[in-house]
């Protein structure tokens, strides 16, 4: 896919206006401003936005229950998601898109001679954003969307003993999907735009390898992450082709629950709760957009854990992220 | 307790194997040319670029001098087409006040004889064909075919993209689900495709409307007569018909798919009349700003008055305007005569009250209890089945024979003139003439409208037809016909009537016939009926009075030219050499063979012209605007011809040398294609509502009347010289022409999002998301096809196709990874009758499969193709304690494929005829390399490693009406479509191989596959999906299909339900595999407790039909099913076809692994208590459930 993706690019950025090519500049699209700033929450009617970006995170200790941080003594763990999107304009006021990471982590650990590296596909995500609302001069955009996060990555240990020094492969996958719904909105005063996010994550119960039933057989177990709520405000300022902004990024985890399936569309209602699994946490990204054309963005951005409070399923980072700060680059192309 | 066990571990491995391996063989082969079935490598193709388009043409790289038989080149028509595209860009695009910005290619097809033309507004796409056959300019009434065709598909494409709300790239996007329910054994499927949509009326109708609109096309006699005969005989589509393309199929709608394009552009003239020009536009404007459940809603929203409001307005219109303009013929004496058909009287030529009401009570008794709708149905197919394609009635100088042209043939009738009642007024009774009429009669294969001659006194005609058309015996009877090179031209051909004669006993007589049937048969037809040569392309033939020679049309690059010939294919002259477009039409010889009569259309002018046979001098007849066709030059002097005087084609006549037009018939359908009998009486091609049918008008009752005044005659000569010599240059596109280059042709690209949700346990998720991602060049030389997959399965699949050569080639790739939750029953007394101490335990599961192929295919025909292919693939899977894919088994095929498929009928939910056959031939080379199992498995009681073996499969469907047998009942039941469907499927391997390589069967609910596949879904519907394994498999389906109900496009939200049908049937069979040795003395048992052979050759093969099958314990399977089946579609066209099936199985089954389809894996001993089984299905009903699934 990404050779595919890759190929769509060059195709595309070969194609010129006066070309009759495959990929050529249609009647139908959309007008879609050159600045970040006054642009929209949805893509727009015919264009296709391709992303490549990578986020590297590397962490020397976790938040513990209590909301401490806490340092490991030798421990250096390195979490990096190399990612791909999609977003594609199937109307004026909805777009589709999709995200596929593939995660390099490594492990290293002087003291137990650990060094443990491992690259494979993430958890993939898609779904829907549609604009109810949209206003001109100044943009204002509303739109509601929902995610489906699938849970395709490694959920192997590779090893029937659970724990930090014991697996032999990451488990990147939580085993379970979730679904999303959430709201944004965004308006621009004069050269800064306001953005806000609202979202509910529901995360579904589901048996997973890497949650082990030990009384009999070692069969898989159920386990269920919490839910999760996400509010998020960013505020932008435009500076020419650069778009500078920073906000805050929020989020309330339900506790952690895990057990054996029962019968029926509910599979995970007798599971129980893990103490102290729940959590708040809370971030600081910042970071600039540079608009070099219409079609070329470079989005480089920083994310500071300021407030956690985890169970530390070492390493899941979709349950219980370490804690370190998150470097972000993406190279967003669109046609 | 039993400890896992390597098949029940694989068993949704296997699954997924065989799922991937059928999708990919499949896949590997998808692609198919749009247009073309042949890749036509002879070619080469050229472009021109213009401002707003490229029109890619192909060249024939050998020349017709280098001795190339099928030289062809579309230059001129490419220029043509390059020329009225660029005149007619800006006037359409203005219609909708939508300047496209994108280029839009044009593909010219020269290849095939036939009519071509199509659009793909979003992959900026449009094919048409240089050559326009005949039926084109028979119901549009021009032939001017490339600015009509040009600004038809043109106008699609702007009408479309201004229409569609959503990005040009996205077709739509299906949502579908499948959920099995292997406990209830319920399986429900649904899926809703949702794209664009809009009413075909508005599409077909809207395109000849704007072409009218920016002054190309215009609205015609041959239009009106179309709605006319339609208003008058009550036939026009209901308000819910005229809504959906989805064909209108079956008898008693003859011509429907015309109607929606002529009623469509009718109400559009209607809406202009009442609402302005741009009406139609606004409602794609209205439509383009968002996507809609019912696209009509547009009209309400533009006009402020709803469709069905509007439909009913403008059915009043123009039932009045016809009524009125009936009436006003009527009143001027109507001289229509009477439809031949046959020798006695028509049931529906009432006369009296009497007949009327018998009419009337056989067509209601048809449809007893079915009401007026039916009763109006049955008559229109009792009106339609004498025929609806009878063109060109032509009687041979002596009079001995009568014929026609249907579609497909030239039926030729041995009938004197007085044996026709509707010339004599008596009905025909001798005997003996009847008996010969019977017994001499003949039909001659030849291609559609493209005329025949008589000629003079001999037992031949000269027929135009295919070069294919008259094969070896072996392809005519079985329609299996290898094509090398992809053509198939018309030529000429004469025909030997008397070489077809043989003696045939009846009774004690022996009496001469050309009834001919079978291999013999098909071997006389060839010896009997020869090409003339040098006359590829030919068509329309006449010949000379003298016998000898014969003038015929020669097409080449979008134009005709006048050619003589003589019978034996010597002497070729080209009486014209235009090549601007000039279309001829029909030809016909003086009496003294010295000159000819050609209707002939170029430069918008179409009149009759006489051509002097030696000197080739043309002159016009007459110059006027009306249109002049089907010149016949009779004995008598005169030249008879039809003619749109006033609006309603009516046949005429004119002695060449006074310049006395008179008018012949004065009808109120439309009448065409005269020919004037030995006898004096007239025979023409009369169009109804119910087909072009065979007229006669005894010459007693002509009409007769001057018509002098219609007719210009003495056109200026100056005026006419400049129009015939005059040709268009177009010789300026010289500098914008290149060569084809593909990567500067690549089509827009689709992509249709998919969503799936496929569940079968309900613990876990089965919600997936992609798209299917294609994008190929114009001349589909070079194409790539995407699937990629999101989801807890993950997959990606590629495909590159090269369709450049003879061959067309495939390369697959694909790799699929699943993840899937089961359930383990552990038993601790391993009692399976004893529940309490039963506990079911769940497991997480990731497998994978990688699949690479390469296919050659090859088409032979457009039924028969064959496919060599290569591919080699891996099974793998993942548990919690391995840290990456463990290989399960590596294996390669290579092997060949043949697919025929003539299976044909009015709906695809009841095909009726023909048969598909499917035969797979493979050697597999097979690796299991598991290592904890040793890289070896037990499968039958042998160590499997590494092995070879050799696969044959066959698949035979057979459909057919059911015969009448002489029974009344039986033959109502026929003509109403019951059929027999026997659905076969054999296989056998050679060798015991592991159960992943085995023959699969059991019930499927087909959208397990994906929509509408034909994969096997009712053979052995009464058992769980994958139960049945072996090396052996004979099943025998038989099937009883009925149609239940027809609704006739009935409209209910946005779903259109066509039809309704009825299917029983029950399957016979097993599948066999390989017996583990009994005797103790041969076998060990392994750490499973597995009987294994010391020795391989221990293993005993099972004997179909002798032995019991051990993997399922049963000699023979039977299974009952029936189903209903749904023809429907949604969104104006998008199929939504659905199902209910109910079948039962009569025998229990066992086998190991998950054979009951509840997900869990029995690990207690079964109740058969041995070691060949661990779960059992106990005889019961299974249920499919399909809602938009196909069947």
């Amino acid at each position: 896919m990404l050779t595919t993706a890759l190929t769509s690019l060059v195709l595309a950025l070969c194609a010129g206006d006066a070309h009759a090519e495959g990929f050529q500049v249609k009647t139908m699209r959309d007008p879609l401003p050159a600045r970040e700033y006054e642009r929209g929450l949805v893509i727009g009617k015919g264009w296709v936005e391709w992303g490549f970006g990578a986020d590297v995170k590397s962490a020397k200790g976790y938040w513990d229950s209590e909301g401490e941080a806490q340092e490991w003594e030798n421990a250096r763990f390195l979490h990096t998601t190399e990612r791909l999107h999609v977003r594609y304009g199937v109307t004026r006021r909805a777009e589709l898109w999709m995200k596929l990471p593939f995660h390099y982590q490594s492990l290293t650990n002087d003291e137990t001679g650990a060094d443990l590296t491992q690259f494979g596909i993430g958890d993939p995500s898609f779904g829907w954003k549609v604009e109810p609302f949209r206003g001109m001069a100044p943009m204002a955009s509303w739109i509601v969307y929902t995610a489906y996060k699938a849970p395709a990555g490694n959920e192997s240990p590779g090893s029937y003993i659970g724990g930090p020094s014991t697996f032999n492969a990451f488990v990147v996958s939580t085993g379970t999907p979730d679904l999303s719904a959430g709201s944004a909105f965004k308006q621009q005063f004069g050269p800064l735009a306001l953005t806000a996010d609202l979202s509910y994550t529901r995360r579904f119960s589901g048996v997973t390898m890497w949650a082990i039933e030990t009384t009999n057989n070692q069969f898989a177990g159920r386990i269920k992450p919490g839910d999760i709520t996400r509010a998020a405000v960013d505020l932008m300022v435009q500076l020419g082709p650069a778009a500078l902004h920073g906000g805050v990024d929020a989020r309330h985890r339900q506790d952690f629950k895990v057990g054996t399936t029962t019968d029926g569309w509910f599979p995970g209602r007798n599971l129980e709760p893990i103490n102290e699994s729940s959590g708040f946490m809370l971030d600081v990204p910042a970071g600039v957009v540079l608009n070099l054309t219409r079609g070329f963005d470079i989005d480089l951005g920083v994310s500071v854990p300021v407030v956690g409070e985890d169970l530390q399923f070492f390493p899941i980072e979709d349950i219980h992220p370490t804690r370190g700060v998150t470097y972000s680059g993406t190279l967003e192309l669109r046609f | 307790m039993r400890p896992l066990f390597c098949s029940s571990l694989l068993r949704p491995a296997l699954r997924l194997g065989l799922a991937a391996l059928v999708m990919v063989a499949a896949d590997q082969t998808a692609e198919a040319k749009f247009a073309q079935t042949y890749n036509y490598p002879d070619l080469k193709w050229k472009s021109i670029e213009t401002e707003h388009f490229v029109v890619h043409y192909p060249v024939s790289r050998r020349s017709a001098e280098d001795g190339n038989d099928h030289y062809l080149s579309g230059e001129w028509s490419a220029r043509k087409i390059a020329k009225v595209s660029e005149d007619m860009w800006a006037p359409m695009c203005e219609e909708f006040n939508y300047f496209l910005k994108e280029q839009i290619h044009i593909v010219l097809l020269d290849q095939p004889d036939g009519l071509e033309g199509f659009t793909v507004p979003n992959f900026d796409w449009i094919e048409i064909s240089a050559n326009p056959g005949k039926t084109f300019a028979r119901g549009r009434g021009r032939m001017e075919w490339f600015s009509d065709v040009m600004v038809h598909e043109f106008a699609h494409v702007v009408s479309l993209k201004a229409n569609s709300p959503f990005s040009e790239a996205f077709l739509g996007v299906s949502v579908g689900t499948l959920y099995q329910d292997g406990i209830k054994d319920i399986d429900t499927g649904v899926e809703v495709f949702i794209g664009d949509n809009d009413s075909v009326f508005w599409t077909e109708g809207g395109a000849e409307y704007w072409s009218d609109n920016a002054g190309w096309n215009w609205w015609t006699a041959s239009r009106d007569m179309n709605i006319r005969t339609t208003v008058l005989d009550d036939r026009l589509l209901s308000y819910d018909e005229w809504h959906t393309r989805d064909g209108k199929r079956g008898p008693g709608r003859w011509n429907d798919h015309e109607r929606y394009y002529q009623q469509g552009y009718n109400f559009g003239l209607y809406l202009r009349q009442r609402f302005g020009d741009e009406t139609y536009a606004r409602f794609a404007l209205e439509s383009g700003k968002g996507w809609r459940l019912q696209w009509e809603t547009v009209i309400e929203d533009v006009l402020g008055v709803d469709a069905e409001t509007l439909y009913n307005d403008w059915v009043a219109y123009v039932t009045e305007r016809y009524t009125r303009q009936a009436d006003e013929i009527r009143a001027r004496g109507l001289v229509e005569g009477r439809e031949i058909a046959g020798f006695k009287g028509l049931d529906w030529e009432v006369t009296d009250a009497e007949s009327r009401d018998k009419w009337l009570t056989q067509a209601n008794d048809e449809g007893k209890g079915k009401g007026r709708e039916r009763a109006k149905l049955n008559r229109e197919i009792r009106r339609e089945r004498t025929g609806t394609w009878s063109w060109e009635p032509r009687v041979s100088p002596d009079g001995k024979y009568w014929a026609s042209l249907a579609a497909g043939a030239v039926s030729v009738t041995r009938a004197d003139e007085e044996m026709f009642p509707q010339l004599t007024g008596v009905p025909a009774s001798d005997g003996e003439k009847l008996e010969q009429a019977g017994l001499l009669s003949v039909a001659l294969p030849a291609s559609f409208e493209h005329g025949f001659d008589f000629v003079p006194g001999q037992d031949k005609l000269v027929i135009t037809a295919s070069e294919d058309s008259y094969r070896r015996a072996f392809s005519a009877v079985t329609g299996i016909h290898g094509e090398l090179d992809g053509y198939d031209w018309d030529q000429l051909y004469v025909a030997d009537l008397d070489a077809l004669l043989k003696d045939k006993k009846i009774g004690n007589r022996t009496v001469k016939t050309r009834e001919r049937k079978g291999l013999k048969g098909a071997k006389a037809y060839r010896e009997a009926v020869t090409p003339i040569p040098n006359t590829q392309r030919g068509s329309n033939p006449a010949v000379s009075p003298d016998g000898n020679r014969v003038a015929f049309i020669e097409y080449a690059d979008g134009t005709h030219n006048l050619a003589l010939i003589d019978l034996d294919g010597n002497n070729k002259r080209l009486l014209t050499e235009w090549k601007d477009g000039t279309w001829l039409q029909g030809i016909d010889w003086s009496p003294d063979g010295k000159q000819l009569v050609v209707a002939m259309f170029r430069q918008f002018q179409q009149n009759l012209y006489i051509v002097d046979v030696e000197s080739g001098e043309m002159k016009p007849l007459m110059w006027d605007s009306w249109e002049e066709a089907d010149p016949h030059w009779s004995d008598d002097g005169r030249i008879y011809f039809s003619a749109d005087i006033d609006g309603v084609w009516n046949i005429y006549s004119v002695d060449p040398a006074q310049g006395d037009f008179r008018q012949l018939t004065n009808v109120i359908n439309g009448a065409m294609s005269p020919q004037i009998t030995p006898q004096g009486n007239l025979v023409y091609n009369g169009y109804t509502s119910f087909g072009w049918k065979t007229y006669g008008v005894p010459k007693h009752s002509f009409y007769n009347r001057p018509a002098e005044h219609h007719f210009q005659a003495d056109p200026e000569p100056a005026m006419v010289e400049r129009a015939l010599g005059t040709q268009e240059d177009l010789s300026y596109f010289e500098a914008s022409t290149h060569k084809y280059r593909w990567w500067k042709s690549l089509m827009a690209p689709y992509l249709v999002p998919l969503v799936r949700l496929d569940n079968d346990s309900k613990t876990n998720w089965g919600l997936s998301a992609g798209f299917q991602f294609m994008i190929q060049d114009y001349v589909e030389n070079h194409g790539v096809f995407l699937y990629p997959s999101l989801g807890e399965d993950t997959l990606f699949m590629g495909q590159y196709y090269f369709q450049k050569w003879y061959p067309n080639f495939f390369l697959t790739g694909y790799h699929l990874e699943t993840k899937y939750n089961s359930g383990f029953l552990l038993d601790d007394d391993d009692d399976p009758d004893t529940t309490t101490d039963q506990t079911v335990w769940e497991v997480r599961r990731h497998q994978s499969v990688d699949i690479l192929g390469l296919a050659i295919q090859y088409p032979w025909s457009y039924a028969l193709d064959t496919t060599l292919f290569a591919q080699g693939r891996q099974f793998g899977f993942k548990g919690t304690d391995d840290t990456g894919f463990q290989t399960y088994s590596q294996s390669l095929a290579a092997g060949l494929t043949v697919n025929f498929s003539n299976a044909g009928g009015a709906t695809p939910a009841n095909l009726t005829r023909g048969r598909n056959v499917e035969l797979n031939l493979t050697h597999n080379w097979t690796d299991i390399v598991y290592k904890p199992y040793a890289g070896v498995a037990v499968d039958d009681g042998e160590l499997l490693d590494k092995y070879q073996y050799n696969e044959a499969e066959l698949r035979y469907v057979e459909f057919m009406r059911i015969p009448s047998l002489g029974s009344g009942l039986l033959k109502k039941a026929r003509d109403k479509g019951h059929v027999v469907q026997l659905d076969t499927r054999f296989g056998f391997i050679d060798r015991n191989v592991d159960a992943n390589n085995e023959f699969r069967a059991g019930g499927q609910h087909p959208f397990f596959w994906g929509y509408g596949t034909l994969r096997p879904n009712t053979l052995f519907a009464g058992f769980p999906p994958f139960s049945l394994s072996g090396e052996t498999m004979a099943i025998l389906n038989l099937a009883y299909r009925f149609p239940v109900h027809d609704w006739h496009r009935k409209q209910v939200g946005p779903l259109f339900f066509h039809g309704l049908y009825a299917q029983f049937g029950a399957t016979a069979g097993n599948l066999w595999s390989f017996a583990p040795p009994e005797d103790p003395s041969l076998f060990y048992r392994n750490r499973y407790g597995e009987r294994v052979a010391y020795d391989s050759g221990d293993i005993k093969r099972e004997i179909p039909f002798i032995d019991e099958a051990h993997k399922n314990g049963n000699y023979l399977l039977y299974d009952a099913m029936a189903e209903f089946r749904l023809n429907a579609t949604m969104f104006h066209g998008m199929a939504w076809n659905s199902f209910l099936r109910f079948a039962y199985g009569f025998n229990e089954v066992r086998g190991y692994g998950d054979v009951n389809g509840d997900d869990i894996y029995d690990t207690s001993d079964s109740a058969f208590g041995d070691e060949l089984s661990n779960e059992t299905e106990e005889p019961g009903l299974r249920v499919y459930i399909g809602l938009g699934t196909g069947w």
